[in-house]
């Protein structure tokens, strides 16, 4: 398992812009490389879902 | 027939019930935008909208062993004088008045047992005033949703919808009337919109006051 954070850039009814990171020593958000994220509100759950699937797949459920 | 003006700010509490007897409130805080007035019945739907919207996000993640059987509605104001010695502070939110009541849809669908009441997942949006955050910890979510200690990615993923609802759900579920999400002040009264940048993470936070014993 991975400390892992979702960062909500900016979110409207049309678009939520985030992108995924990890956490340093100290606590402080490590931006990951491709897991940025721009989604209509109603598709982020799968989008989201499968973006964190291929990143942290030690993070799924057993 | 009592109605809401704009600028009026009012609190949902929302509670919920484990099977066991432990009993979960979270407290919401919304104001009135726009220029219009609200009727309390109007006002009641929109709270229950956005309610059952922002608690959907949970279905999925929270053991069935729990229940939602009361939201309630107040107006709220604040008095008091702010003082940052704590034994001289006075200041604190007071209920103006009861607006009604409504029972959340909510169906929670996990199946494993609950997780500990005292680390629950944990949501605190950002205001523009340093300190002032929206922190709701979230209490019930199933044993199968944590692993080495954290919180799995369906739970994130979910943690992420609930945080993007009580964000902006006022403005997604299309309500009645303007609504601004957010905390009030406690130095002095004012509103305070949830704006910026927000983290929501799969590190487990810590309630003492849900520690068995200890509180409810």
């Amino acid at each position: 398992m991975t400390k892992i954070g979702v960062v909500i850039l900016s979110a409207d009814a049309t678009t939520v812009k985030g992108q995924l990171c990890t956490f340093a020593g100290d606590g402080t958000p490590i931006p990951l490389a491709g897991g940025d994220f721009s989604e209509d509100p109603g598709d982020l759950s799968g989008a989201l879902e499968l973006l964190l699937l291929e990143n942290f797949p030690e993070n799924e459920p057993a | 027939m009592p109605v809401m003006t704009p600028g009026d700010k009012l609190r949902i509490k929302v509670g919920f019930t484990y099977s066991l007897g432990d009993h979960i409130e979270n407290l919401y805080y919304l104001q009135l935008a726009g220029a219009l007035e609200a009727s309390d019945s109007d006002v009641l739907q929109d709270c229950e909208n956005w309610t059952n919207h922002m608690i959907a996000a949970l279905d999925n993640i929270m053991t069935n062993s729990f229940s939602v059987n009361f939201a309630q509605v107040d107006q709220v104001g604040w008095d008091g004088v702010y003082n940052t010695d704590p034994e001289l502070n006075t200041a604190k939110i007071v209920t103006v008045r009861n607006i009604g009541s409504f029972a959340p849809a909510f169906t929670p669908a996990g199946t494993s047992e609950a997780y500990v009441l005292s680390a629950p997942a944990t949501v605190s949006l950002r205001t523009e005033q340093p300190k002032s955050r929206g922190r709701k910890a979230i209490g019930g979510f199933g044993e199968a949703g944590v692993s080495g200690g954290l919180l799995t990615n369906p739970v994130v993923t979910q943690l992420v919808l609930f945080a993007l609802s009580y964000y902006f759900g006022p403005a997604i579920i299309a309500p009645l009337h303007p609504w601004l999400s957010g905390v009030i002040s406690m130095k002095d009264g004012s509103f305070l919109p949830f704006t910026g940048i927000n983290l929501i993470s799969n590190i487990l936070g810590i309630r003492d006051s849900r520690k068995i014993g200890r509180g409810s």
